[in-house]
């Protein structure tokens, strides 16, 4: 009873107890705004993580390696701005401006997709369809093997030195304050943008895959590649562009965040990993559910890190998705498929 | 007469036996003809991390070779051994010889934890998890300050920074840093874990933990306890890698939570050591971690001939190299470095029953998709 | 459970049999005693058995018995030929009693390693390759300035041979590198091996084979305090400079509630740690303490944090690029405390990485700043000449610099040492050295007494209109 009065007459939601990590009391602004910061970078893990449940949805291949392949084309983005520009983007103290332009940043982005495109389909043909018939461990090493060589090769070309990546003028602006302050909600342009473009290119791949004829046979092919194949689809080129459409979207998300994660060798690791887990806590066949995936990964990792502490953060998100999966084996949104013997 | 007894107790696998044993407490003399390797504590010093890396592999083997679960968080386990054995070390004083066993048990129990998911997921989804613990538990020791003050004395800056020093420990009778008496420490170790693992690989264990990796549903339908036996393989696996954590806390004196040697890193170099290896094969998983245990001296030569060549290094030249080499074995020698061996044996043996004498090793690429 | 002695087959049966064997070897052989207790049936060669003994013998030399260390030298000619090809006849005649030797006083007899006539070999270590492989720059630019001493006619008559290795950033390949250039290559001295936990890692080993380490590449207090014999900190460090930091914001800036953000890692702590000292000892207040991970991305809810703390000052024990990241991310939430940099960050990259959010932010260095195209210091001048003539390739900032101040020690070192070199006189050599100002560091003090060479360090602020920082103040020595 005193317990219930004391919850009563404070204000405070039971979320009190969690707060006194912080030393502030519980105010719903600071909620709000870890979710919105949440959603920000939860964009960018969606993403990626729409990306994995591609390939993995049109050939069961866990593609371990879609940060490295994302840090790999935000370099190309990178070499593309520089190419317009006329700046030696080899140099390892290379002068890119600070903000781009439309034109150099359609530019770049343009190229960062061409090569995306080439290189999915490149990975897909001469490297997972030889495995086609292996393990989930050669696959997942090959992919693994692939990472790494690519992380050796970035470094090589480019230098581990950490550079910034240029910013997208239209998208650079001053923050949007919702409320006065102290009570106010500050939201940046670029957290918006990657939000829309993450919503805009979920929406495409859902009109892509239910109104085109493409997009039917892919998930025909998902379903059943031996029957597919027997209907007349190409499978090998049908899998060639899932890679290539996933490797697309990686190339989106790698431009797009680039200003904030800067451009190293490691840039991707962090957030190649928690595209991962949100992919799988979406459940690794459903494209909605990598968005969802993602975005809550993104708010979990900053409710954490502000009620919770930082120190633990990383490890509080894996131990909700663990549970999540131990609760539903199959994902958020993943269909439960029995397999045959 | 007797004599003649004793002869045909003693035939082919007694003298191999022998031999092993003999090769073994042999190698860190044999070891100085390859180039990069001087009689000195490196060369020790680099054997015994082999034989910790070989432990660690044999466990992790015994679970993804052998039992088809696949595990990113051995890293993790790695450092739960190395923890407990530094804590009883350094603050209990224990002897040594139990506090490896310790250090066995209490990381078995963190396996049984790792191995709960298990039960209800595969494949991509029980990568995750693992992943997670991989990432969870270096977290957990570095930000705790009560687990450093556990180990030294709290005013101490080494303590305060989160660098955690372990009294290095040896075979009775010698100094502490002398890596050769260590080496045969580990050996000693490393001999038994080999025998167990050979033996859980015939037992009726090992045959459950074949079947589970070759189909589950076949498994069940023929009596197997699947989720006793996933938690069983996690647990045994587990007290490889808690022995193993332990000697490595003896061999380097200090535990750093955030250092590379526990992290996710770590665990991928495990799986890469049983690839090169060969899954499901007990001495695969030997030369495989002798192999990555081995190549560093190796790359650094060759990133210095580029030196001379070209005038510059190539920053993180070695993940190229193991880029190259996970994809060459993946590719063109699926069943590692022991299957080339066999074959090679099948090729230049006259007696077909010299062939496997372990049940039949599956390639990778004949692994079901699970 | 696996194991039922019963139940064994033959060579299960023989297996355990070898291993009792076996055991019981080890531990006779492991004991004090001789010889006479080593079964002639054991299955051990004669000859490793005897080796074996004799290491237990003589505890007190922990090098390989005489017996091996010629096998050695035969076997591991090749590798012998490629690492040090003049040093190969010292490495014969030393090879028994290489690492012998007891702190604190160095052992003088043979204690020549890795020096002859024409050459001394100096070993280093740092990451090549892994998550840290940016701070590779620190040997290249250090072989660098020893190839330009080279070309200048060496030091008294010898060329430097710089052996490097790539550790990963892993502290335990850095006990079995060092082990490698210390046994292997015999390496005089080290100069830079670089991080906290790797440094710590073989600092007992360095000390009991008495080999000189000159200006670790780690700001660590733990380096020179307590004094190790052979061991010389050059750069101001992390304690010191958190201890001035932090009195600087307290005195000069009119802090009252400070925050700190600091790496979760030994850096970061040892950082904390004095800057929370420095709070209690002048009645501030220590608002918050929020650390994060190097791998970390994300830093929106660090800067929430912050800015609830109500901190008027916050202190950044970070490294750069995620700093760049949490300035921007304050920025975007309209938060505008003073800021104090670790001169660990101060790196002019930080403009660009930070978006220019850096305006204002105050940070200490103590190295002269080789990125202001102003500074006309001669000093300072020397170094761009030499980055663009002998290491072109390389960014001439931060990392670069503090190589080149490291490695001006190390030559000075063996210059002041003279013809007449071994280890004993040239740790003598350096405790000579007395506010020594030639080089790019300040000034570099060493005695008997004092192992710490630097302990000074000035104010900058970051100026975004300028594009770097803007000196505000003079060097301000550290008093206890």
């Amino acid at each position: 009873m005193t317990a219930l009065a004391i919850w009563a007459t404070t204000t405070q939601p039971p979320l009190s107890v969690v707060s006194q990590a912080t030393g502030q009391p519980f105010s719903w602004t600071i909620f709000l705004q870890s979710v919105i910061n949440g959603i920000s970078f939860g964009s960018i893990y969606a993403l990626l993580a729409m990306g994995i449940v591609l390939i993995y949805k049109s050939s069961d291949v866990v593609n371990f390696a879609q940060g490295q392949m994302a840090m790999f084309l935000t370099y190309i983005a990178y070499s593309g701005m520089g190419l317009i520009l006329g700046i030696n983007f080899l140099q390892p103290h290379a002068d890119l401006p600070a903000r781009v332009g439309w034109g150099v940043f359609l530019g770049a982005i343009a190229l960062s997709l061409v090569v995306a495109a080439l290189m999915g389909m490149a990975i897909e043909k001469f490297m997972l369809r030889p495995l086609a018939r292996s393990s989930v461990l050669s696959q997942v090493l090959a992919t693994i093997g692939a990472g790494t060589l690519l992380y050796g090769l970035v470094s090589w070309i480019w230098k581990a030195e950490i550079r910034p990546f240029p910013r997208f003028e239209a998208v650079a602006g001053r923050p949007v304050q919702l409320g006065t302050p102290p009570d106010s909600i500050i939201i940046t342009l670029e957290a918006i943008n990657f939000l829309v473009v993450g919503l805009i290119l979920s929406f495409l791949l859902y009109l892509f895959f239910r109104f085109t004829m493409v997009g039917t046979a892919l998930r025909a092919m998902a379903q059943n590649a031996f029957a597919a194949r027997l209907m007349g689809i190409n499978v090998g080129r049908l899998n060639g562009l899932a890679w290539a459409l996933s490797l697309m979207l990686s190339a989106i998300a790698g431009v797009l965040a680039g200003p904030r994660l800067q451009l190293e060798p490691n840039m991707m690791t962090d957030v190649g990993v928690k595209a991962f887990a949100a992919a799988v806590l979406g459940g690794m066949t459903s494209l909605p559910g990598a968005l969802l995936g993602g975005l809550v990964i993104g708010i979990i990792d900053n409710l954490a890190g502000y009620y919770l502490g930082n120190g633990l953060q990383a490890s509080i998100a894996f131990l909700i998705i663990i549970l999540v999966l131990v609760i539903r084996p199959n994902g958020l949104l993943g269909k439960t498929i029995r397999k045959k013997v | 007469m007797k004599w003649q007894k004793i002869q045909q107790t003693a035939s082919g696998k007694y003298t191999r036996w022998v031999l092993i044993i003999a090769g073994f407490t042999a190698l860190p003399w044999i070891i100085t003809v390859l180039p990069f390797f001087g009689a000195n504590n490196y060369t020790y010093s680099q054997l015994n991390l082999w034989l910790i890396l070989a432990i660690v592999c044999l466990g992790l083997n015994l679970l993804t070779g052998v039992a088809g679960q696949i595990s990113l968080g051995h890293a993790a386990l790695f450092q739960i051994g190395a923890y407990i054995g530094g804590y009883f070390v350094a603050r209990q004083g224990w002897p040594v010889w139990l506090v490896i066993i310790v250090a066995g048990l209490g990381t078995g129990i963190a396996g049984l934890i790792l191995g709960l998911p298990a039960l209800r997921l595969s494949g991509p989804y029980l990568a995750v998890a693992t992943f997670g613990f991989s990432v969870a538990i270096p977290q957990l020791l570095a930000g705790s300050q009560d687990i450093a003050e556990l180990y030294s004395d709290p005013n101490e800056l080494a303590t305060k920074i989160g660098v955690l020093t372990v009294p290095k420990q040896n075979l009775p009778g010698l100094k502490a840093d002398d890596d050769l008496g260590r080496y045969f420490m580990f050996l000693l170790v490393f001999l038994i874990m080999l025998v167990l693992a050979l033996n859980i690989n015939r037992s009726r264990h090992g045959r459950a933990f074949y079947a589970i990796r070759d189909s589950e549903t076949a498994a069940t339908a023929m009596g197997v306890a699947l989720g006793k036996y996933k938690l069983l393989a996690f647990i045994v696996s587990a007290v490889y890698a808690g022995v193993a954590g332990s000697l490595f806390a003896f061999q380097v004196g200090q535990l750093d939570a955030n250092s590379t040697s526990f992290s996710v890193l770590a665990s991928i170099l495990f799986l890469t050591a049983i690839i090169i290896g060969g899954l499901g094969s007990v001495w695969g998983s030997v030369l495989g971690s002798a192999v990555i245990t081995i190549l560093p001296p190796f790359i650094s030569a060759v990133n210095d001939t580029i030196k001379a060549a070209f005038g510059s290094s190539i920053e993180n030249f070695e993940s190229i190299f193991y880029g190259l080499l996970i994809l060459i074995f993946i590719y063109f020698m699926p069943n590692g470095l022991s299957g080339a061996f066999q074959r090679l044996r099948m090729r230049y043996s006259s007696d077909p029953s010299k062939g496997p004498a372990t049940p039949a090793e599956p390639a990778a690429t004949d692994l079901p998709v699970s | 459970m696996m194991l039922r002695l019963t139940k064994l087959s033959t060579l299960k049966r023989c297996s355990v049999f070898l291993l009792c064997l076996f055991l019981a070897t080890l531990l006779a052989a492991c004991g004090d005693n001789t010889a006479t207790t080593v079964p002639a049936a054991t299955t051990v060669p004669a000859a490793t058995t005897a080796a074996a003994v004799a290491t237990t013998a003589a505890p007190a030399t922990t090098v390989a018995p005489a017996a091996t260390a010629a096998a050695a030298t035969t076997a591991a000619a090749p590798a012998a030929a490629t690492t040090l090809a003049a040093a190969t006849t010292t490495a014969a005649s030393t090879g028994a009693t290489t690492v012998a030797g007891a702190a604190p006083t160095l052992n003088t007899t043979g204690n020549t390693n890795g020096v002859t006539d024409t050459q001394i070999v100096i070993g280093s270590w740092g990451p090549q390759s892994g998550p840290a492989a940016a701070y590779g720059t620190i040997d290249r630019v250090i072989d660098a300035y020893f190839k330009k001493v080279n070309s200048e006619g060496g030091i008294n008559g010898r060329q430097i041979k710089f052996v490097f290795q790539d550790d990963g950033y892993q502290a335990s390949m850095t006990q079995t590198v060092v082990k490698k250039m210390v046994e292997q290559d015999k390496v005089f001295a080290f100069v830079a091996g670089l991080g906290t936990a790797n440094n710590l890692a073989v600092m007992d080993y360095l000390v009991q084979n008495g080999v000189p380490h000159v200006a670790p590449a780690t700001g660590t207090s733990f380096i020179a305090n307590p004094l190790k014999r052979p061991i010389f900190a050059l750069q101001t460090n992390y304690l010191v400079e958190a201890t001035l930091v932090s009195r600087y914001a307290a005195d000069s800036l009119g802090a009252k509630k400070i925050a700190v953000f600091y790496q979760d890692d030994p850096f970061g702590k040892e950082g904390l740690d004095a800057i929370v000292g420095v709070a209690k000892a002048k009645g501030k207040e220590i608002v918050a303490q929020v650390s994060y991970q190097a791998t970390d991305k994300d830093f929106s809810s660090h800067a929430l944090k912050l800015q609830q703390s109500g901190a008027d000052t916050v202190i950044f024990w970070s490294v750069p690029g995620p700093t760049g990241a949490i300035l921007q991310a304050i920025s975007d939430i309209n938060y505008k405390p003073t800021i104090l940099l670790s001169a660990i960050a101060n790196d002019p990259s930080l403009f660009k990485l930070s978006a220019n959010t850096i305006d204002g932010a105050w940070t200490s260095s103590w190295l002269p700043d080789v990125t202001d195209p102003t500074n006309t210091d001669p000093k300072v001048v020397a170094f761009r000449d030499f980055i663009a003539k002998f290491a072109p390739k390389e960014t001439p900032g931060g990392f670069a610099a503090s190589g080149y101040a490291e490695a001006q020690i190390m030559v000075e070192g063996l210059k002041r040492a003279g013809k007449d070199l071994t280890r004993e006189s040239f740790v003598k050599a350096l405790e000579t050295m007395d506010n020594w100002k030639e080089g790019l560091a300040f000034s570099v003090s060493f005695s008997p007494t004092n192992h710490q060479g630097q302990n000074s360090v000035y104010f900058m602020q970051a100026s975004a209109k300028d594009n770097r920082f803007i000196k505000k103040s003079d060097f301000i020595e550290f008093k206890p």
